[in-house]
């Protein structure tokens, strides 16, 4: 990839007339020092010099390109960036600098920019990073996750509650199928669909003066569908927008008139609730902000959520990363009453051998009604969940091929909720695991 | 008419002295910016030549246009190397400088258009035609490149620089007697030269 273009030699050649002493920093001296120091793979030196001379405000295609190709090899591809996209404004013909800028925004993990890039160039260009553009598609993947339910502790527990009329819930585990799609629209408009169902388990402990009854088999299924948009503004903006439709499906006992009498008789319900995101984010250099706002009805509220996202690479590659997430959810807007909660959740990322990566996460904060990822992921269980935390692996099989696991342990809170009103109970805590498969293909 | 006569030469003669007052402010100021210059004050070197600023100057813009390209600022560079060619259309001299910018932001079209302008004035100029050959070698367009270094190598048989292109381009056009022989004649010149020697491994 690297083509030497000979023709920097000649750059030598054409300032065979410098007057100045090499001490002197002028255009002329350089444009010698950091050609050579580019000839001989000298990163580092290349890199102090050609700092040195932008401080002093020389600035130049070949001084650009050369810093370009410094912290490129120094796999600091978000500096490369940078430096590549300010010799492309002084010349963006050049095939070896598109080709180097493609590569660069793509180890950055800024794949929409150097997709829409690469659309822009000629197709020998394109053809040379074997990517194909008449295919839309650029990512599918498939998922299976499975969440563990309570311990029989818990579960012996709840049976125990009394206090008055009411009932309580308590997970008892899901098993999730994921399949979904990422795909370019336009040149610099990609579309993201995901569908889940989702198969649950609860537990229902129902109080009724000095009657209890327990269901330990009440399932319900959810069948979300997800529709996300991204649009790439200029070279640093992505724009987006989305929604998310659940349908939630369960049995349930309604009671109903029989002749006179009220008899309770299973029914098969439906519930259908709704999210909507705007989101907006911003790429620099080593970091990038983003704002998310939703609105949705889960749980039967008008709930809203604004995240402020701060993504930090230190490395300036998807070596080393961390991104931290404060949202704010106002959990019932019509309620009247404070129903603010603050939620923090930090991720830290690494690379830890070749084509493999770990990623560590915590969540701080109660979530209900909650959502993560501009709103693909959805926290609408019935508990609580206090705390959040878990580990990711990332294996890339092949170039374009990656699997994820994904172990993740949670705090959940079940409440009693009592028939009389003002009644306060102690809400039972129990701990659940959840273990996920993804299979990624890139295009 | 006597006294018409006398006033006329005192004028005359005050108008000299303006003159040759003004020559010798932009010479003064032409001798700092050098000073300033060789010190690396490129700043002040560029300043002083500002104060005599004159748009018709060819020299200042000439001067100007070298100062600018040193401290990085391509575009007055090429704004004042452009004029010094308005003022000198058919001088080699700007276009050779105004060549320094364009070449620092790899405009190479605009570096082609230019050296043919030159080469139109004198087709055998050797630096251009030199030039032009590696522009094109380096472009992959190795026929453009001959009908360049032929011109060089013809003026100017033993220089190792021209010579060297001559056969490295021979070989591209999978010329590979004339290449063999250019390279050994480049061993002349210079003995144990590396590019010579890698040039003659390619062509067995």
């Amino acid at each position: 990839m690297r083509t030497i273009t000979s023709f920097l030699c000649w750059i030598i050649v054409l300032l065979t007339t410098d007057v100045y002493a090499q001490t002197n920093t002028t255009t002329s001296s350089v444009d010698v020092e950091t050609y050579e120091l580019w000839s001989k793979g000298n990163w580092d030196e290349l890199i102090q010099v050609g700092d040195k001379a932008l401080d002093r405000g020389i600035d130049f295609y070949y001084l650009r390109y050369r810093l370009g190709v410094a912290f490129f090899e120094k796999k600091n591809y978000q500096k490369a960036v940078t430096h590549l996209r300010a010799a492309r404004n002084m010349n963006s013909s050049d095939s070896s600098l598109n080709e180097y800028l493609y590569y660069a925004l793509l180890n950055s993990g800024w794949a929409y920019q150097a997709n829409f890039l690469l659309s822009k160039l000629p197709r020998s260009v394109q053809e040379s990073t074997g990517v194909q553009l008449s295919n839309p598609i650029k990512q599918v993947y498939v998922a299976y996750s499975f969440e563990t339910g309570p311990s029989q502790t818990v579960e012996s527990t709840v049976k125990e509650v009394s206090g008055g009329s009411g009932y309580q819930l308590l997970s008892n585990g899901h098993d999730l199928f994921n399949i979904g799609m990422e795909h370019r629209v336009f040149k610099n408009i990609w579309l993201h669909h995901s569908y889940n169902f989702i198969k649950k388990a609860t537990i229902r402990h129902i109080v009724y003066d000095t009657e209890q009854i327990s269901d330990s088999e009440l399932q319900l299924y959810l069948n979300q569908y997800y529709l996300g948009t991204t649009l790439i503004l200029g070279t640093r903006w992505e724009l987006g927008a989305g929604g998310h439709y659940i349908n939630l499906i369960y049995d349930d006992l309604v009671a109903v008139s029989n002749g006179g009498r009220v008899v309770n008789r299973l029914e098969r319900l439906t519930k259908e609730n709704f999210l909507g995101f705007l989101r907006a984010k911003v790429n620099y250099e080593g970091w990038s902000l983003g704002i998310t706002s939703l609105v949705g009805n889960l749980g039967n509220r008008t709930h809203t959520q604004q995240d402020l996202i701060l993504e930090v690479y230190p490395r300036g590659n998807l070596n080393m990363y961390s991104t931290t997430v404060v949202s704010l959810q106002d959990n019932d807007i019509h309620s009247g009453i404070d129903n603010l909660s603050l939620i923090l959740n930090q991720t830290l990322g690494s690379k830890i051998a070749t084509r493999t990566w770990i990623e560590g996460f915590f969540t701080y904060g109660t979530l209900e009604n909650f959502t993560q990822s501009y709103g693909s992921i959805v926290f609408n269980d019935s508990d609580v969940i206090n705390q959040r935390y878990g580990v990711k692996l990332y294996y890339q099989i092949s170039s374009p091929l990656v699997i994820r696991i994904d172990y993740v342990g949670a705090m959940k809170a079940s409440k009693f909720v009592s028939s009389a009103p003002f009644v306060v109970t102690t809400p039972i805590n129990y701990h659940v695991s959840t273990l996920t498969a993804v299979l990624l293909w890139n295009f | 008419m006597e006294f018409l006569k006398k006033a006329s030469f005192v004028l005359l003669i005050l108008g000299c002295f303006q003159t040759v007052s003004a020559q010798n402010t932009l010479i003064q100021a032409f001798q700092v910016s050098y000073e300033a210059e060789n010190t690396g004050d490129l700043n002040k070197a560029i300043q002083v030549l500002l104060t005599v600023y004159s748009v018709d100057s060819y020299e200042t813009n000439l001067r100007l246009g070298w100062l600018y390209y040193q401290s990085g600022n391509m575009g007055e560079s090429i704004s004042k190397y452009s004029s010094a060619i308005e003022l000198k259309p058919y001088a080699i001299e700007p276009k050779l400088g105004l060549a320094y910018p364009l070449s620092a932001m790899a405009r190479w079209d605009e570096i082609i258009e230019l050296y043919n302008k030159i080469l139109s004035i004198d087709p055998q100029h050797t630096v251009t035609n030199y030039r032009m050959a590696l522009i094109y070698y380096n472009r992959n367009q190795y026929e453009q490149a001959d009908t360049y270094i032929q011109k060089v190598v013809n003026l100017y048989p033993f220089d190792y620089d021209s010579v060297l292109l001559y056969a490295w381009n021979e070989l591209m056009l999978k010329r590979t007697r004339e290449a063999r022989v250019l390279f050994q004649k480049v061993l002349l010149i210079r003995p144990g030269d590396e590019s010579a020697l890698k040039g003659l491994d390619l062509v067995k």
